[in-house]
């Protein structure tokens, strides 16, 4: 009853020992779930506790924020509800992958991609320098993540420090165009979720003070089905900033020379 | 001639000069208001010597805009307000109440989040203005021509619901993830993604309608004697009533459809400073033109000097302020009509 | 202007409201110098004659000549210069002070851009003089009596300086001593050179101070000219089915008693 939880059940469970009965809708959605082929066959819900019970599952999983009223309805009714916070570092990861695993009798096999994750993460990461270049994600109306969030915990695996930091933001908050220019990230993560359609907090990404500024130089943009969930995708996403982050630094490298 | 005359002509003229006054003021507060402190002179001086920094680039791109957009559009709604008003003899009637804002949000949402906005700026503001001529149109088709004020503010009350009802919908249809979310901005007015562009984009009809409605005075003027004696003195009172359509829709297009709809601006405004100028509809155009603008100004950097962790919303302050205004006037009407 | 020019001609006014006739083949000629008095029961048609003769009100038939030439070749400014016009039961829709509303009276004298000239505040004052609501200048209007009220209204219309002056029941809220106040304010406008039409319901003011009485009766007018030849008890009986007598007093004025109802 979760994009993030949904992800977890469409990369661990097994289809000979465990049946995914029903996804929310938003499983379905090619931007936003990275396991959408996985959830082509799965019928959606809109976590409508009567769509949930037409199903009649053994085991409900969910997040705690998202279709609270629905969760507490069925749990009432006597089904087996799980919730899950949103995971807010990779370590989290590992710990709901693990707890999933249990749930649905598949330790083994969450522990088989924690490691696989692992061994990965070891080889792509790499934690910031002092020196090292500044980041901020910039979302619509000007939400932005800090240190701790998984999308924070991302940014520092993969070498950039987080200007949220500077605006004091731990957590996730917000930053006005002013404050954006005067901490001046040297990239800025634009949000790629709709390119040919309208909202205002897009036109902000565009506003010619921000065209006008020296910093932020880079604008990127990160698939967020990367890391808008746990699982081992977020790699990709590792992957994906250090790369911009090596680039710059061969790009300073020339202009020193 | 004779004293009294020359007693409000004189206060008049130190209204404006005062109104003028604080506009000064308040822009340069404004200019000076945000996130950052920093010192507007030394800016400036950077600015003229054509240095740009982290500040200048604040200074012109961000609040140069956001503070001429608030004097622009406040100005609009305080002569907007005090137009209808005049034309309507009511202190109840104001573009947000008879229901062009909300028409105007509506058709720019359409005209914003279904992608005709690409192709043609200036479709914006059309489409704003003819969302806000087609509502009132609307409310008085519904009325007819003889209708008491009540049974127009309640047509307008209808219309209002209408196209909020169906801003709501055309926001949560939008194609953009995001649209959902900007419901509140629509509704209650946000001025802070406001960019220089959007200044020159509003300018030209809003110039056109404020002109139009300068002219309206003499007819207004002669209104406060009833529609019949107006037209026995040669005022033409459908011409009148179409041309402050039209440019109310002209003016209020453009705002709303730059900064949402923000209510009780064309509500308030005129009704205080009426006493001030002697009650005389010409008179009050002018300068409730200036006091929206004031108090436009002062919602704005209300805004930025509250503590708050989300952005918040202009029109949550004017709506604060004008609503409890609005009850009282309702209450103050009940009290003189018997 | 001579004092027998034709200023204002009515001929044949048909005028229907809603596919009702309201006024049928009506006839009038206004002269500079008379004062013309409009009787007729309620809902005879006074009121929409009035805003007919005004511009007011479309008609469907015949013609209305000002100044020998057809109203609608004036253009509304013109017209409103020519013609002022006094609304039933006037309402005054902001407290304006009484200087202010009486200035409104020379709206159509000036064009959108300007302000009182001396000429138009020579105007007001000398309206406000005529009408004897010089001291109440400063006044609120709002708060004025009845009385007060009616003669600054009647002050805005003398502002504009008119010749022809209509008059809708301008005396019909007033106490004697305003009714008299204000019939003679219509008497010293005609004596100046103007001409007026007023509703009138009170039948011995009307005798007393009209040169002219015209009757109208379901849209049509019944009696024309003379007060002596237009209220005779023949008429009261048929237009207002009342019994009246109708006698002379010692200087000479008609005067009308003794109202009672025809019963059937």
């Amino acid at each position: 009853m979760n994009l993030c939880t949904d992800q977890y059940l469409l990369l661990l469970a097994d289809p000979s020992t465990s049946t995914i009965v029903t996804i929310t809708w938003l499983a379905h959605n090619q931007k936003s779930s990275y396991y959408f082929q996985r959830a082509k066959n799965i019928p959606a819900n809109h976590g409508d506790p009567e769509e949930i019970i037409s199903y009649q599952p053994d085991l409900i999983v969910g997040g705690l924020y998202s279709a609270r009223i629905s969760t507490r309805i069925l749990t009432q009714l006597g089904y087996r509800v799980e919730l899950f916070d949103h995971p807010t570092s990779i370590e989290q990861v590992r710990q709901q992958l693990r707890r999933i695993g249990d749930l649905i009798g598949r330790r083994a096999y969450s522990e088989l991609i924690i490691n696989k994750m692992n061994l990965r993460l070891k080889e792509v990461m790499s934690l910031p320098k002092k020196n090292a270049p500044t980041i901020m994600q910039y979302a619509p109306s000007g939400f932005t993540v800090g240190r701790e969030t998984l999308v924070g915990d991302i940014m520092y695996h993969a070498g950039w420090r987080n200007s949220a930091s500077v605006a004091g933001i731990k957590k996730t908050g917000y930053v006005d165009l002013e404050t954006l220019i005067v901490i001046a990230p040297l990239a800025l993560i634009d949000s790629p979720l709709a390119p040919n359609s309208f909202s205002y907090s897009e036109i902000m990404l565009k506003h010619p003070a921000l065209l006008r500024a020296k910093r932020p130089k880079i604008r990127l943009a990160i698939n967020p089905a990367f890391w808008n969930c746990g699982g081992p995708m977020l790699i990709d996403a590792i992957v994906q900033l250090r790369k911009v982050r090596e680039s710059l630094n061969n790009k300073q490298q020339k202009t020193d020379l | 001639m004779s004293g009294c005359k020359h007693d409000v002509k004189i206060s008049s003229f130190m209204l404006i000069l005062i109104l003028l006054l604080l506009i000064v003021i308040f822009f340069i507060l404004s200019l000076t208001t945000g996130r950052y402190s920093f010192s507007l002179w030394t800016t400036l001086q950077e600015l003229m010597s054509n240095k740009s920094g982290v500040y200048t680039l604040i200074l012109v791109e961000l609040r140069l805009p956001r503070s001429l957009v608030a004097l622009i559009a406040g100005a609009t709604l305080g002569l907007c307000g005090a137009a209808m008003q005049g034309l309507l003899r009511n202190p109840l009637a104001s573009p947000g109440i008879l229901g062009s804002s909300s028409g105007a949000a509506l058709f720019a949402v359409i005209v914003l989040y279904f992608g005709f906005h690409g192709a043609t700026q200036w479709l914006l503001p059309l489409a704003g203005m003819i969302g806000a001529l087609a509502a009132i149109v609307l409310v008085f088709a519904l009325t007819g021509k003889d209708s008491s004020i009540t049974t127009i503010i309640l047509a307008g009350v209808a219309i209002n619901a209408i196209a909020a009802a169906c801003i709501s919908l055309a926001i949560n249809l939008a194609p953009s993830p995001y649209a959902f979310r900007e419901l509140a901005l629509w509704t209650l007015g946000d001025l802070s993604k406001v960019s220089l562009p959007n200044v020159w984009l509003m300018l030209p009809t809003t110039l056109l309608g404020w002109g139009l409605l300068f002219g309206c005075g003499r007819g207004l003027n002669a209104l406060s004697l009833g529609e019949q004696t107006a037209s026995s003195m040669g005022i033409n009172v459908t011409r009148l009533r179409w041309r402050i359509f039209l440019a109310t829709a002209l003016a209020v297009g453009a705002a709303v459809a730059t900064v949402g709809v923000i209510g009780f601006i064309g509500l308030v405004v005129p009704h205080l400073l009426r006493p001030l100028i002697g009650y005389e509809p010409r008179r009050l155009l002018f300068v409730s033109a200036l006091g929206g603008a004031v108090m436009l100004l002062i919602a704005d950097i209300a805004v930025r000097i509250l503590p708050s962790q989300v952005p918040l919303q202009v029109g949550v302050l004017t709506a604060i302020v004008g609503a409890p205004f609005f009850l009282y006037l309702i209450v103050q009407s009940r009290k003189v009509t018997p | 202007m001579t004092s027998s020019e034709i200023l204002f001609e009515v001929t044949d006014l048909s005028v229907s409201i809603a596919e009702t006739t309201i006024i049928k083949n009506v006839e009038l000629r206004l002269k500079a110098g008379e004062l013309h008095g409009l009787l007729g029961p309620n809902g005879a048609g006074k009121s929409t004659l009035l805003k007919a003769m005004t511009g007011l009100q479309e008609f469907q038939a015949g013609s209305i000549l000002l100044r020998n030439e057809s109203i609608n070749t004036y253009g509304s400014d013109q017209r409103g210069k020519a013609i002022g016009y006094l609304e039933q039961n006037g309402y005054i829709h902001w407290p304006l002070k009484v200087q202010r509303l009486v200035e409104l009276g020379r709206v159509p004298h000036l064009p959108t851009w300007t302000g009182l000239s001396d000429k138009d505040s020579a105007s007001v004052e000398k309206a406000l003089k005529q009408t004897d609501t010089w001291h109440l200048r400063d006044r609120i209007s709002t708060t004025l009596s009845g009385g007060e009220k009616c003669r600054v209204l009647l002050a805005r219309v003398f502002a504009g300086e008119p010749d022809i002056l209509f008059a809708d029941e301008p005396i019909a809220a007033l106490d004697p001593a305003h009714q008299l106040m204000v019939m003679n304010c219509f008497r010293q406008f005609v004596d100046a050179g103007g001409t007026a039409i007023i509703a009138i319901h009170d039948l011995n003011m009307a005798a007393r101070y009209c040169d002219k009485l015209l009757l109208l009766d379901k849209g049509e007018m019944v009696a024309r000219g003379k007060p002596d030849d237009v209220l005779n008890e023949e008429n009261l009986k048929s237009v207002y089915g009342i019994l009246a007598k109708i006698r002379r007093d010692e200087c000479n004025r008609l005067t009308i008693h003794s109202y009672s109802l025809i019963k059937n």
